[in-house]
């Protein structure tokens, strides 16, 4: 629709400066010369219409609506300039100079004037406006090159004698460099893209007038100007720019400027004009100096000039380089904003303040139902999950305490659903080049299935744990009725078999105990019933415990606890389970008349536990190593010595939910030594206190 | 005259072991059922018992709600209780003794071990009694 408006425009105004054209050739019209001025006014007319139409589609846009009022007003005004001119050249043969006429026209540049502050423009950067301020002036003083030698100069060597007319024939030129100058300035600028070609056929319109103005000036003052003159045909020009710049006048949307998405990629006018202005001053100065050889030396005005090219050519260069630098930057812009966006995990770009998100991409707008304009520029308290409030303190926190680089934690966060889910918060830090941190990424995984896939298997190894004790219980019952002889004395043979089953269940069972022990662990489900018990307690248990197996085994067991009143605040259970364990592994290390030692003291404030023994110890590299499940030294040990390679990683984890630590010595041929740290009962503070004390 | 016991426990190959256990190595005479409905029947039809041996985990009537039932049976309304729980938290502990049980024996249990922890918590009457026997 606004395709054909502007078609049907041109075509109407085409023909129109067709019909004047031939009348110009033909003069087919009776009466003078003068006849030809009554072409103009309804150009000035259908240009005041199409302004007035533009600024009717441009009701949203405030600025823009008064850039076409202004323009109807500038039109208005050359309109009533134009029919005045007619008026006079008509009535007198020699029309006065200068007239209302001219002060219509002036009038029209004042419109003209007001209508370019009104151009709506996109915020530029310092540098943009630097390079604005050279390139106007490049412009300015081209264009200034033009005018002067034709107009100004001659003027005030002719104009003495006129005053008033000089003035008025000056002002005309002086008023359209002006013009050219402030639509340069915009069309140096970022603009709007629906003002772009509006812009350009205000700018080629002032142009031709900047042009006309020239010759016009330069007539009236030679006397050679005659009222219908050809020159005529560059107004009628001008004005059919200006109405077909208002008939393809789009209407623009305010929110699309104010977000400063109307105008993507260089402004119009930065490639060419700078270098056209230059270019017709060079051209001008090298004719004018040529042809009169005002310069005695040619050969350094040359110089001058080709150095001026080269500059030229320079700044072309550079230009187009710019210009390939930022298409390049844009397609990586592009390239990576797309690899951001369809990453399967949340990111968010944040400063180091707020932290206030800079940038977040669409997946992490998905998890939490925003869009990324929403989330840009606000913390996380703005996403009203109360979760994620607690991310921002995490990020604070990381931020302050320095330890942002890969910093993780796990975090539930309530969807876009509804749904109350788990993400795991990865925290790293964007370094300038000199490693100053400027902004944190933060990438937000969603393990929500991850842990339900965890906690399944988690919920099987337990089920299938407890329905496979079930059995191994009745058979082991069976068996140890049987072995016992309740059931009638068996015969040898028959008894070492069952006393093998026996061996093999209490392993099994062993097994199943551990790996639902770990289970729990892992899950952190580790129930400790806590209460403060004796450590002379728990070791008395424990050596009890084991007691037969050291027999057997033909090892002592010796027992030092240092402090008689030493009580640990502790699961008694699992600590006993703990020392067995350890007590275990000694005696199954210890060599044949071998002693393990158990050793409980105070240290620090917590108690100190102590399993050594004298057999073959652990090699350094593996100290770490036998805490690990199925971690043993040798892999035989696990068949030879009936360990279930989960002993040491139960008691680890027993040991940690206790809040106390375990760790293994074992200096070359001195045997292994366990240790362990747990909390001391504060049951008696003041007992304990001065025990410390003393 | 040996002492009679009932026990209640939905798995048959538990309920023999318990049994052997319990018949051999405690001189206990043993009445079972396998469930907590049946525990009822026996109770009412073969009763009164020396003690009751009850397992918590049944369907449908479990354990504690066996026992609920059972002491409004005259002939086992005082009879000492002790359950056998896979359980062996001390919450849960607890809350089994609070329903009036004797005490608790934790599965999976030695049937060695059986009659001397049923013994034991039956109280030193019984341990004599086994004692002189």
């Amino acid at each position: 629709m606004e395709r054909s408006r502007t078609r049907a425009w041109a075509i109407g105004l085409g023909a129109w400066l067709l019909l004047y054209l031939s009348w110009q050739r033909w003069h087919w019209l009776p009466g003078g010369l003068a006849v030809g001025q009554l072409f103009l006014p309804p150009v000035d007319a259908a240009a005041l219409t199409a302004a007035l139409l533009a600024a009717r589609r441009c009701a949203a846009c405030g600025r823009l609506r008064w850039f076409w009022r202004l323009m109807a007003g500038a039109c208005a005004a050359q309109l009533a300039a134009d029919a005045l001119t007619a008026v006079n050249a008509l009535r007198y043969a020699a029309p006065p100079f200068p007239s209302w006429a001219d002060a219509c026209f002036l009038a029209a540049y004042a419109f003209l004037f007001a209508a370019l502050v009104f151009v709506p423009v996109s915020r530029s950067t310092r540098p943009q406006r630097r390079r604005t301020l050279i390139d106007g002036a490049t412009v300015v003083l081209g264009g200034g090159v033009f005018v002067w030698y034709f107009l100004l100069g001659p003027t005030i060597v002719a104009g003495a004698a006129r005053p008033l007319a000089a003035v008025v024939s000056i002002a005309y030129p002086i008023c359209d460099l002006l013009l050219l100058a402030g639509l340069s300035a915009l069309l140096l600028r970022p603009s709007p893209t629906t003002l772009r070609t509006p812009l350009l056929l205000v700018a080629a319109g002032v142009l031709t007038a900047v042009v006309a103005d020239t010759i016009y000036g330069a007539a009236v003052l030679n006397g050679s100007y005659r009222n219908g003159d050809p020159l005529d045909t560059l107004y009628l020009v001008q004005f059919s720019a200006f109405a077909l710049a208002a008939v393809g006048q789009r209407p623009l949307d305010p929110a699309l400027l104010a977000a400063g998405r109307a105008s993507r990629g260089p402004a119009i006018g930065t490639a060419w004009l700078p270098h056209a202005a230059l270019a017709l001053g060079l051209g001008l100065v090298l004719g004018v100096e040529l042809g009169h050889a005002f310069f005695p030396d040619v050969s350094l005005l040359a110089i001058a000039v080709v150095l001026t090219a080269l500059v030229a050519a320079r700044q072309l260069l550079v230009q187009r380089e710019l210009l390939r630098v930022q298409r390049q930057l844009a397609e990586s812009e592009r390239r990576f904003r797309a690899i951001f966006d369809t990453a399967a995990v949340g990111i968010t770009c944040n400063d180091l303040d707020g932290p206030a998100i800079v940038d977040a991409n669409a997946t992490f707008a998905r998890m939490v139902g925003r869009t990324p304009e929403q989330l840009r520029g606000r913390g996380y308290d703005a996403i009203a999950t109360p979760d994620f409030r607690g991310a921002d303190r995490v990020l604070a926190r990381a931020i302050r305490d320095g330890a942002v680089d890969h910093h993780q934690q796990e975090l539930g966060y309530r969807a876009a659903d509804g749904t109350t889910r788990r993400a795991m918060l990865t925290i790293s830090t964007v370094r300038d080049r000199r490693g100053a941190p400027t902004h944190v990424v933060c990438v937000f995984e969603d393990v929500t299935r991850r842990r339900a896939a965890e906690r399944v298997k988690d919920e099987l190894v337990s089920v299938v744990g407890h329905e496979l004790r079930t059995p191994l219980t009745s058979i082991r019952g069976a068996l140890g009725l049987l072995h016992a002889g309740v059931l009638g004395e068996l015969p040898d043979e028959a008894s070492a078999m069952i006393a093998a089953a026996i061996s093999n269940t209490d392993r099994l069972a062993r097994l199943v105990d551990a790996t639902l022990d770990v289970e729990r662990i892992e899950a952190g489900r580790l129930e400790l019933a806590r209460t403060p018990v004796a450590a002379r307690t728990v070791v008395a248990q424990s050596v009890q415990a084991v007691q037969a197996a050291a027999d057997a085994a033909g090892v002592a067991i010796e027992v030092e606890v240092e402090v008689e009143a030493l009580t640990l605040d502790g699961d008694a259970d699992r600590l006993v389970q703990v020392l067995v364990n350890l007590l275990g592994n000694a005696i199954t290390f210890s060599p044949p008349a071998g002693v393990v030692t158990v050793r409980a003291r105070e240290h620090d404030g917590a108690a100190h536990v102590s399993v050594h023994d004298d057999g073959r110890g652990i090699p350094a590299e593996q100290l770490e190593a036998v805490f690990e499940r199925f971690g043993q030294v040798d892999a035989s040990d696990a068949r030879e010595k009936g360990g279930t390679g989960l002993g040491l990683p139960i008691a680890r984890g027993i040991v940690a939910a206790h809040g106390g630590r375990i760790w293994v010595e074992s200096p070359p041929g001195a045997g292994a030594t366990f240790h362990l740290t747990l909390p001391l009962a504060h049951v008696e503070p003041r007992a304990v206190r001065a025990e410390a004390i003393r | 005259m040996s002492r009679r016991l009932l026990l209640v426990d939905d798995d048959q190959d538990i309920r023999t072991i318990a049994r052997i256990a319990l018949e051999r190595l405690g001189g206990w005479t043993v009445a079972d059922a396998d469930s907590g409905e049946r525990a009822l029947d026996v109770a009412a039809t073969a009763g009164p018992f020396d003690a009751i041996l009850l397992d918590v985990t049944m369907p449908a009537l479990d354990g504690p709600a066996t026992l609920k039932r059972l002491r409004g049976e005259p002939s086992a309304a005082a009879t000492p209780a002790v359950f056998l729980t896979a359980k062996v938290e001390r919450a849960e502990r607890e809350r089994l003794l609070a329903l009036g049980a004797a005490g608790v024996i934790a599965k999976p249990f030695d049937p060695l071990a059986l009659p001397a922890a049923l013994d034991r918590i039956l109280g030193g009457g019984t341990d004599r009694e086994r004692a002189h026997r």
